[in-house]
C-alpha cells in the first residue's frame, strides 16, 4: 500500500457535535476556549479537531477553528445528506481510495478484517493500524461506503459504491 | 390537550425500620406537543417518576391518567431511552430495534419495514448488522432512541439520556433529538426528560419541572419560551440557567 | 493489609486450636477407638466419633491442599516457561475423574506405608485431597494472573527485591478466589469421602471408621433408620461448618478483592451467634498464648525472616532442589511409562478396546440422559427463583443444603428403593449420576440470571417483552455462558459418579451395570489389568477429547456472543 495515512481515533458523532458546535457559536473560536467551555483537554480534543480538517469541515487558522462551507452544509443537512457528505469526503482520503481499490481486486468485493489489519500493520505503527481498521470500518459503514459483517469478520464494498465505481 | 396527569404520587422506599419517602405528592399534568424535562439534584427520584410513568414501578399512592385511562401496568403508548443504553449484546442493531414489535405480534416483513424506516431516521444505515459492541456510545444511543421510536408511542420518555456520552456526541444527539421531534414524522406527541444538566434541559425543553430532594416534591415549573434554534449565550438563556440553577441550589440545602 | 494478616493469621490459629481441643478431649474419651482401622460398631454412641475421624481427614487432606495449590499456582502464574507446562497438566487434571485412579493410588500408599492402618489413611487423604486440589491451584493461578499490573508494577517499585511481594501483594490477591473454590473444593471432598472410606482393591476390602462408611454399611446392613440418621448428622456437619467457618471466611475474604463483577456483591451475612463464638474462642487462644508472648519474640515475622541473607541463599538453593527433584520424578515416571510400554501391548487385547469403547459409549447414554433430565428440571426452577425472589430466599438455601449432601451417601438409599421396578438398575444407576450432576446446573443458570443487569430488565418490560418471548430473548441468552460453565462442571461430576453409581456392593450383593464405571471395577476384582487400562486410557482421552474439540469451541463462542459488555 502506498501513501497510506492513519486515521483518527474519533467517532462520527463527536465529529458532528463538534462542527455542530463551532456553528452554534457563529462559525469561529478560540480552541482552547472550546476546551474551556466544555471542560475538555486539549489532548481529547486535538483528534476531534484533526479529523474535521481531514474530512474537510473546519479548518485551524492562528489557534482559531473555523468553520468551512462543507462544515456548514453537513450542519444544515439531514440524515442523508449528512452521510452523502460524509461519503464524498471520504473518498478522497487516501487511505479509503485505497481501501476501495484493495476490494474492486477482490473476487467477492471482500476481504476479511485480519487480512485487513495485516496489511496496515505494514504501514503504521500496531497500534495506529487499529485504530485506521476501527476508522475505516465506522466510518466507511455511516457513509455506506463499505459494509461489515460481523459474523464472518469480513469487510465488503457496499453495493452502491460497487455501483457507483464501476458506472 | 392534556396527555398525561399525575395524582399525588407517592413513593415510599423500606428501609430496615423505617420508610423513606421517595416522591412525596408530585402532581404533574403535560399537554400535547410538550417538551418537559425534569430536573432536580440527584436521589430527588426524577428516575423512578419517569419509571412510574412508564408503569415499570408501581407507586405507593396515587394515580397515572393517561389521556383520560387510569393506567396500571406498563403502558404501551409510552416508550422509554435508557441512560445506559440497555441494548441486548446478543442482538444486532436490527434484531435490537425489532424486540418490542416481535412482543406485539408483528410479521417479520412488517417488522424489518418498521425497524428500517428508524434506522433511516436516526442516521443508523450501514450499522444494520453491526452488534452494539461494535458501536460506540454514541449509536448505541441511536438504536436506544430507534427502539423506543418503532413502537410508535405518544409519550417518550427519556432517562438522562445523553449523560453517558462525551460532549460532542451528546451535543449531536441532542440535535438529532430536536430535528426529529420537529419533523413532525414521528406519532410522539410530547417527550418528558430526565436530566440533572440544567443547560441541556433549557436548550431542549418547552418546560422545566424542578423537584427537590428528600423527599422529592416539585418546587418549580419554568416555561421556556425561547424560540429555536437557542443560543446559549444569549442573555434570556442564561437568566432563565439562574433562575433554575438557583432553584436546584437551595433544595439541596 | 497488616491489620488483614493478623487477622488471618487468628483466624488460622483460632481453627487450630479449636480442631486440636476436640481432637484431644475425643483422643482421651475414646483412646482404644482411636487406633482401630475398621467400622465395627454400627452404634448410634459411635456416631461422633466417626464423624471427628472423617472431618480430620478432610482436615489434613485440606491442609496439603492449601500447601500445594498456593505453590503450584504461584509457580504456573509466575513464570510463562512454567506457565506452559504447568497449566495444561493442571487442566487434564481438573477434567478427568479421578475416582478411576483410585485403585493405583490405594495399592501405592498401601505398598509404600508399612504400618498398614496409617497406609490405609494415608490413601484414603491422598483421595480426597486429589478431590480437593485442583480446582484450588486453578483458583491460585487465576487470581494471580489477573492482578492489575498497574498494581504489580506499583509493588515492583517499592519492593524491588519483591522479598514481601509473596506474603502482600500474591498472597493477598489469592484469597477471594481460595476461600470461594475451598467451599466447593469441600463439598467435593465429602462427595468423595463417603468413597474414599470403603473401597475394595481386588480381593481385600477396607472399612475406615468414618462417616461415610457408617452410612454404606449401616445401609448395606438395610438398618435404614441408621443410614438415615447418618446422612442427617452428614448434613449438620456441612452445615453448621458453612456457617461457622465458610460464610465468616468468605465476608473476610471480600476486603481482598480488586473489583466486583454483576451478581457477586451479594452480601454474605454472618450470624451474630457465629461471631460471638469466634469472639469466644479467639479469647480462650489468646489467653493461651499471652505467657508466650515476648518469649519466643516473633516468629511469625516474615518480614525479617526474608530480610536475612542467608534466607535467600536459603530460598535460592530450595528453588533449585525443588526443580531438580521435579525433573527426576519426572524422568523416573517417563522411564517407568516407558518400561510399562511392552508389557502394555503385551496385554493388550483387541477385543479389550471394543469393549471399553462399548462400554464409553453406554456410560455416555446413561450421562446424556441424566444431563437431559437435570437440564428439563433445573431451567424452570431457576427461572421461577429469579421471578420469585422472596420464595427465592427461603427455597435457595434449602437447595444449597441438598446439594451439600454427598450424593453417594445416597446411593445405598436409591439402590433399596429403585431395584424392585424393571430397569431398576439402569434407573437408579441415572439417578445416581443425576445427583452428581444437576446441582451445578442449577446453581449456575440461577447465578447467571441473577447477574442480568437491571436496566436490560427494565428495557424488556418497558416494551412489553413476557413470558416466553422474555426468555427466549434475555433470559435464555443471558444464561447461556453460565449454564455452559455448568455443563462442563457437570459433565466432570457426572464422569465421577458413573464410577460408582455402575457398579455397587450391597448386602453382600454386587449390583452393576454395563458401563465403563463398572468395567473398571469388574476388571480390577478380577485382576484383569490389561482392561482396566485399557478401559482408563479411553475414557480419559474421550473426555478430554470432548473437552476439547466439543466444550471450549462452543465455550468460546458463546462468551464471545452472550457477554454482557455490550
Amino acid at each position: 500500500m502506498d501513501d497510506v495515512a492513519p486515521l483518527p481515533d474519533v467517532e462520527i458523532g463527536e465529529i458532528i457535535g463538534m462542527i455542530e458546535y463551532l456553528n452554534e457559536e457563529g462559525g469561529r473560536t478560540d480552541i482552547y476556549e472550546i476546551a474551556d467551555d466544555l471542560n475538555l483537554e486539549i489532548d481529547d480534543l486535538v483528534p476531534i479537531i484533526k479529523a474535521a480538517e481531514l474530512f474537510g469541515f473546519a479548518k485551524v487558522e492562528k489557534g482559531d477553528l473555523i468553520l468551512l462551507s462543507l462544515g456548514r452544509d453537513l450542519v444544515k443537512g439531514d440524515e442523508n445528506k449528512r452521510k452523502i457528505i460524509f461519503k464524498e469526503s471520504l473518498k478522497k482520503l487516501s487511505t479509503f481510495r485505497k481501501l476501495i481499490s484493495i476490494l474492486l481486486e477482490e473476487p467477492e468485493h471482500s476481504i476479511d478484517k485480519s487480512e485487513l489489519f495485516d496489511l496496515l500493520k505494514q504501514e503504521m505503527p500496531d497500534e495506529e493500524a487499529k485504530i485506521t481498521l476501527k476508522g475505516l470500518i465506522n466510518f466507511g459503514r455511516y457513509a455506506e461506503l463499505i459494509g461489515y459483517n460481523p459474523e464472518d469478520k469480513e469487510v465488503y464494498l457496499d453495493k452502491l459504491t460497487e455501483e457507483g465505481t464501476n458506472g | 390537550m392534556e396527555l398525561l396527569k399525575l395524582n399525588n404520587i407517592v413513593q415510599l422506599f423500606p428501609l430496615k425500620n423505617k420508610e423513606v419517602v421517595v416522591l412525596d405528592r408530585v402532581g404533574l399534568s403535560v399537554s400535547k406537543g410538550e417538551f418537559v424535562a425534569l430536573v432536580g439534584p440527584s436521589g430527588c427520584g426524577k428516575s423512578t417518576l419517569l419509571r412510574i410513568i412508564a408503569g415499570l414501578v408501581k407507586p405507593s399512592k396515587g394515580d397515572v391518567i393517561f389521556e383520560n385511562k387510569k393506567i396500571d401496568g406498563i403502558n404501551p403508548n409510552v416508550s422509554i431511552v435508557f441512560q445506559t443504553f440497555g441494548l441486548l449484546p446478543w442482538l444486532d442493531v436490527t434484531e435490537n430495534i425489532m424486540l418490542g414489535l416481535e412482543a406485539r405480534g408483528l410479521g417479520l416483513k412488517e417488522r424489518l419495514r418498521k425497524a428500517f424506516k428508524y434506522i433511516d431516521l436516526v442516521g443508523l444505515e450501514g450499522f444494520e448488522e453491526a452488534y452494539p459492541r461494535e458501536l460506540s456510545g454514541g449509536m448505541k444511543q441511536r438504536v436506544g432512541i430507534a427502539r423506543a421510536l418503532v413502537m410508535e408511542p405518544e409519550l417518550l420518555l427519556m432517562d438522562e439520556p445523553f449523560s453517558a456520552l462525551d460532549a460532542f456526541t451528546a451535543q449531536n444527539l441532542r440535535e438529532e433529538i430536536l430535528r426529529l421531534w420537529s419533523s413532525g414524522n414521528l406519532s410522539l406527541k410530547s417527550i418528558i426528560m430526565v436530566t440533572h444538566n440544567i443547560e441541556e434541559a433549557i436548550y431542549l425543553a418547552n418546560r422545566v419541572v424542578v423537584l427537590s430532594t428528600h423527599p422529592g416534591r416539585i418546587i418549580g415549573d419554568v416555561p421556556i419560551p425561547l424560540e429555536r434554534p437557542r443560543d446559549r449565550n444569549s442573555v434570556e438563556f442564561n437568566k432563565l440557567y439562574d433562575k433554575i440553577y438557583s432553584m436546584v441550589v437551595t433544595t439541596k440545602l | 493489609m497488616d491489620k488483614e494478616r493478623v487477622k488471618l493469621e487468628n483466624l488460622v490459629l483460632e481453627l487450630l486450636v479449636l480442631f486440636s481441643l476436640i481432637g484431644f478431649a475425643y483422643i482421651f474419651y475414646r483412646r482404644e477407638a482411636v487406633s482401630s482401622s475398621v467400622i465395627a460398631n454400627l452404634s448410634v454412641s459411635n456416631l461422633p466419633f466417626y464423624t471427628f475421624r472423617s472431618l480430620l481427614r478432610m482436615g489434613i487432606a485440606y491442609v496439603f491442599s492449601l500447601i500445594f495449590s498456593i505453590a503450584y499456582g504461584f509457580a504456573a502464574a509466575t513464570s510463562k516457561r512454567r506457565e506452559a507446562v504447568m497449566l495444561p497438566i493442571l487442566d487434564i487434571f481438573q477434567s478427568v475423574p479421578v475416582l478411576g485412579f483410585f485403585p493405583a493410588a490405594i495399592f501405592f500408599f498401601v505398598a509404600l506405608i508399612p504400618n498398614k492402618v496409617i497406609g490405609i489413611e494415608a490413601a484414603s487423604i491422598f483421595l480426597i485431597f486429589t478431590s480437593q486440589v485442583w480446582n484450588m491451584a486453578f483458583g491460585v493461578y487465576e487470581s494471580l494472573t489477573t492482578i492489575p499490573k498497574d498494581l504489580k508494577e506499583a509493588y515492583h517499585f517499592f519492593d524491588p527485591d519483591g522479598t514481601l511481594s509473596f506474603v502482600r501483594l500474591y498472597l493477598p490477591a489469592t484469597i477471594p478466589k481460595l476461600v470461594y473454590n475451598s467451599i466447593v473444593s469441600w463439598s467435593n471432598g465429602w462427595y468423595f469421602l463417603v468413597a474414599c472410606e470403603i473401597f475394595a482393591v481386588g480381593s481385600s476390602s477396607y472399612k475406615l471408621p468414618g462417616i461415610g462408611s457408617f452410612i454404606m454399611e449401616t445401609a448395606s446392613e438395610s438398618k435404614i433408620g441408621l443410614t438415615f440418621l447418618g446422612i442427617s448428622v452428614l448434613v449438620v456437619v456441612i452445615v453448621l461448618l458453612d456457617l461457622f467457618v465458610w460464610k465468616p471466611l468468605s465476608q473476610w475474604s471480600r476486603r481482598f478483592r480488586y473489583s466486583m463483577s454483576p451478581g457477586e456483591e451479594e452480601e454474605t451475612e454472618v450470624w451474630d451467634v457465629v461471631s460471638l463464638f469466634w469472639e469466644f474462642i479467639g479469647n480462650i487462644f489468646r489467653k493461651f498464648r499471652k505467657p508466650f508472648i515476648g518469649k519466643i519474640g516473633n516468629p511469625i515475622s516474615l518480614r525479617s525472616l526474608t530480610r536475612r541473607k542467608w534466607f535467600k541463599v536459603f530460598v535460592y538453593y530450595l528453588n533449585k532442589v525443588l526443580l531438580g527433584a521435579i525433573i527426576i520424578v519426572f524422568i523416573v515416571l517417563i522411564y517407568k511409562f516407558v518400561l510399562a510400554i511392552p508389557l502394555l501391548i503385551k496385554a493388550l487385547k483387541f477385543s479389550d478396546i471394543l469393549i471399553s469403547i462399548k462400554a464409553i459409549f453406554y456410560s455416555f447414554i446413561r450421562l446424556f440422559i441424566a444431563y437431559l433430565i437435570s437440564l428439563t428440571w433445573t431451567v424452570p426452577v431457576a427461572v421461577y427463583l429469579f421471578y420469585h425472589q422472596k420464595s427465592a430466599k427461603i427455597i435457595s438455601p434449602i437447595l444449597q443444603i441438598f446439594a451439600s449432601i454427598p450424593a453417594v451417601s445416597l446411593f445405598p438409599l436409591i439402590l433399596y428403593y429403585f431395584i424392585r421396578f424393571p430397569h431398576g438398575l439402569d434407573l437408579s444407576a441415572i439417578i445416581l449420576i443425576l445427583t452428581g450432576m444437576q446441582w451445578y446446573l442449577l446453581f449456575n443458570i440461577y447465578g447467571g440470571l441473577k447477574a442480568i443487569p437491571n436496566d436490560l430488565k427494565e428495557v424488556v418490560d418497558s416494551i412489553g417483552i413476557k413470558k416466553l418471548l422474555k426468555f427466549k430473548r434475555l433470559l435464555l441468552p443471558a444464561s447461556l455462558p453460565s449454564l455452559m460453565t455448568g455443563t462442563i462442571t457437570a459433565w466432570g461430576g457426572g464422569w465421577n459418579a458413573l464410577i460408582i453409581a455402575e457398579y455397587i456392593s450391597l448386602n453382600g450383593k454386587t449390583y452393576s451395570v454395563f458401563g465403563v464405571g463398572s468395567l473398571l471395577d469388574k476388571s480390577l476384582t478380577n485382576g484383569n489389568q490389561g482392561l482396566f487400562v485399557v478401559s482408563l486410557f479411553l475414557m480419559v482421552l474421550i473426555i478430554f477429547l470432548i473437552n476439547h474439540f466439543v466444550y471450549r469451541p462452543i465455550y468460546n463462542r458463546i462468551t464471545e456472543k452472550f457477554n454482557m459488555e455490550g
